[in-house]
């Protein structure tokens, strides 16, 4: 079922959308605990390290996702590469929806407890993610116009209070604790995997179903880089304004995105101007909990399960799992922070390199062989 | 996909709803809190909140009742103001924190964790100290406003830029309280009562209430300034020393400055159109130089010797001198009382650390604040 095509340009923005909303939740006080005023040398290297790996996702995409996997090898080897991933998803997805329940139980609204907006936000997670790609995708480009909202509120009635010198000296104690904070901070990176099981339908074909040519490889994944380089600039950038905003004390930030989407502004003078990143943030984790949810689903589809009833399962077992286990910030902190952020970066990183192996190996069989039968077809 | 799933999913989470209930409560269960005061002892918290009380005649306005209660914890008072009030405190509109003289003698940092913690509460809300009772601040009946609180703020936001006070939000003071001295401050609010229209000349006397009702009025001032170090109250800077601090720790965009020449007696006033500082710091020679470069108006000239006309608007060079000595030793001032109590207000430490890095830290910080050359330059120009 081509239920996992995306447009080059819905791929960008999925691909900076999992890069960057789950960096500004807990994430900067935890970075900020670690390293300090260096946290945004130490997010750098993560996002750099990242778009590394979001090159090999786009490349595997582009050969047609990780079912290019059972296509050519079978579906005892895709179900051998898929399913640690599935495995990797119903954790991620656990933590960052308890992330999300305390951001909307903390910032949205009094008294009310966290699983009751799970609930309701997992019945959305669902929905989204059962639309398969072209409605996460669509969905996705609708809600980045909310981007350019907040910015523009910010700037007509927010206040700048940023303070350079917070950021320096850099590094003045070595690398040792930008290392430590992005070891300690494993398991909020590398995830571009669930991107794995979407097929990349470039600008070119694109273009070739318009009736128009269009050959370079910029050409191709322009939107794509666009997302790339979007995440690489824009996430050290916040944070380096978060160290500026904060200084030392970043540790006490429950929610990065909302703190400074507040833009210095006292409430009196025209209400809470949070509102719009508070939004914003909330349409962005739902939009990447569905992703990870399909992407689960999808893998869940080669055993012939049908995709609502698989995303249903897998977002009642993440929602089961933040209900029980991660209630609240701390517990999923301790959590992360723990062993399992080594495994689900292994999963991540081994996932990615193998199904790009398998592939590219599987490409260049398919090249000789069609090379060698134009050669047969020549001497005939 | 089938479209029936969409229906589906829409059942699924009505049912859900119903099943699960939702919490309502509603708005006249709440107690809307629009200013908190906390005094303190060894033993715990005096917590004063004030809360509106919503009307419902359309032609009164809303009024607002104070409610104190007192507890080992600034969390548990709150709660006695729940009880006390059978309503649930909502701080979401809660924009202004005093501490009272108990407070911020003690640890004021600590009295802080809650609010810090209480996501509802803004981190840009506005924090003040006070020398006496913060409760007693916060309920003042105001003479140009009823809630204290609106009025306090008002103060401080729409001339908060001015050059005779300083504004600081919890974020502020958290961020200041984490900087490598910890050296912080808060603005003090005090109270004046406002002068009686019948008896203008009696300072000692309040104004009653238009009403009749007895009730004094009053005005508030905020041109001194609470010296923390460590999240713990040093000193006051007077006047002259929060105009100090104000040129270098803040954007000025409003402002008076008057100066005097002691030969002709002719006094000058200028309007602050903007000031900004800037730091350079010599780790090497333990030199600091903050440069506040400053745009005038020339507003008012009381002289019985120059006639002065309305096209003149650059003094001479005299006076320029005298604006200069006036900023400089202000903020000289500022300095000087600071670093007697050792307290690094201008954060030097930071720029030092930031300049010279490890090896200044490891090697040249130590008594550093003594050691400083603070040198101070300011650029006038006119607007």
């Amino acid at each position: 079922m081509k239920n996992n095509i995306l447009t080059a340009r819905q791929y960008g923005i999925l691909a900076f959308l999992l890069a960057f909303v789950f960096k500004f939740s807990l994430l900067p006080g935890r970075m900020s605990a670690t390293a300090g005023r260096d946290m945004w040398l130490a997010i750098t290297v993560a996002v750099l390290i990242e778009a590394g790996m979001l090159a090999a996702t786009v490349r595997i995409s582009a050969l047609g996702g990780i079912e290019g996997v059972r296509e050519r090898y079978g579906n005892a080897v895709y179900l051998l590469i898929a399913f640690p991933l599935v495995a990797v998803f119903v954790v991620k997805s656990a933590i960052y929806m308890s992330e999300v329940n305390t951001f909307t139980t903390s910032y949205l609204f009094y008294n009310i407890s966290a699983d009751r907006v799970a609930v309701i936000l997992t019945v959305c997670v669902i929905f989204l993610a059962a639309r398969a790609a072209k409605g996460i995708g669509r969905v996705a480009e609708i809600a980045l116009w909310l981007v350019p909202v907040v910015v523009l509120i910010g700037a007509v009635f927010g206040k700048m209070k940023l303070e350079p010198s917070y950021v320096l000296p850099v590094a003045a104690d070595g690398i040792a604790p930008i290392a430590e904070a992005f070891d300690k901070n494993l398991f909020w990176f590398f995830d571009y995997t669930p991107l794995l099981f979407f097929r990349l339908k470039t600008n070119e074909e694109e273009g070739e179903r318009r009736g128009k040519k269009r050959t370079s490889a910029f050409g191709r994944f322009a939107p794509v880089i666009g997302g790339a380089l979007g995440a690489v600039i824009v996430i050290p950038a916040l944070y380096a304004v978060f160290v500026m905003t904060y200084g030392m004390s970043g540790h006490l930030v429950g929610n990065a995105f909302s703190s400074l989407g507040s833009f210095n502004v006292v409430n009196t003078e025209i209400g809470s101007i949070d509102w719009p990143a508070i939004v914003l943030w909330l349409c962005f984790g739902v939009i990447v909990l569905a992703v990870t949810a399909f992407a689960a689903g999808r893998a869940a589809e080669s055993v012939k399960a049908p995709l609502p009833i698989a995303v249903t399962v897998f977002t009642a077992v993440s929602l089961l799992l933040t209900e029980f286990l991660f209630y609240n910030s701390e517990r999923t902190v301790r959590f992360a922070e723990g062993a399992v952020r080594y495994i689900t970066t292994a999963v991540a990183v081994a996932a990615t390199a193998i199904t790009l192996a398998l592939l590219e190996i599987a490409s260049a069989k398919r090249a000789s062989h069609v090379s060698a039968e134009a050669a047969d077809e020549k001497i005939l | 996909m089938r479209r029936s799933y969409k229906w589906i999913a829409f059942a699924v989470c009505f049912a859900l709803i119903l099943l699960l209930g939702v919490e309502v409560v509603p708005l006249a269960d709440r107690a809307i809190v629009v200013g908190l005061a906390i005094d303190g002892d060894e033993e715990g918290f005096t917590v004063a909140a004030q809360i509106l009380v919503p009307s419902d005649d359309d032609s009164k306005s809303s009024g607002y009742i104070i409610s104190e209660a007192r507890s080992e914890t600034l969390s548990g008072a709150l709660t006695k103001i729940s009880e006390q009030s059978n309503l649930i405190v909502a701080m979401s509109h809660c924009n202004l924190v005093i501490l009272g003289k108990g407070v911020i003698d003690g640890n004021a940092y600590g009295a802080l964790d809650y609010l810090v913690r209480n996501a509802y509460l803004s981190e840009n809300a506005l924090l003040l100290a006070s020398e006496g009772s913060a409760a007693d601040i916060l309920s003042s009946k105001t003479a140009y406003s009823e809630t204290s609180s609106f009025y306090i703020q008002r103060a401080l936001m729409e001339f908060g830029y001015y050059n005779d006070r300083t504004v600081r939000t919890v974020k502020d003071f958290l961020v200041s309280h984490f900087s490598y001295n910890s050296g912080n401050w808060l603005p003090i609010v005090t109270r004046r009562e406002a002068q009686s229209e019948q008896n203008p000349g009696d300072s000692g006397g309040g104004t009653e209430s238009p009403s009749g009702s007895g009730e004094r009025q009053y005005v508030f001032d905020f041109s001194r300034t609470a010296v923390f170090r460590d999240g713990s109250y040093v000193f006051t800077l007077d006047e002259r020393g929060t105009a100090g601090l104000a040129y270098v720790n803040s954007r000025i965009e409003e402002g008076s400055l008057t100066v005097k020449d002691e030969v002709t007696g002719d006094v000058y006033n200028y309007f602050i159109v903007t000031s900004r500082a800037n730091k350079k710091f010599d780790p090497d020679a333990m030199s600091a130089e903050t440069k506040v470069k400053m745009e005038l108006i020339l507003k008012e000239v009381l002289s019985a010797s120059v006639a002065y006309g309305p096209e003149d608007v650059e003094p001479d060079d005299g006076n320029v001198a005298r604006i200069k000595e006036s900023v400089e030793s202000d903020i000289e001032a500022a300095f000087e009382e600071c670093r007697a109590y050792g307290v690094d207000i201008f954060d030097l430490y930071g720029g030092f650390y930031g300049k010279g890095g490890a090896e200044w830290r490891d090697n040249d910080s130590k008594n550093y604040l003594a050691r400083t050359r603070f040198v101070v330059d300011v650029e006038i120009t006119f607007h």
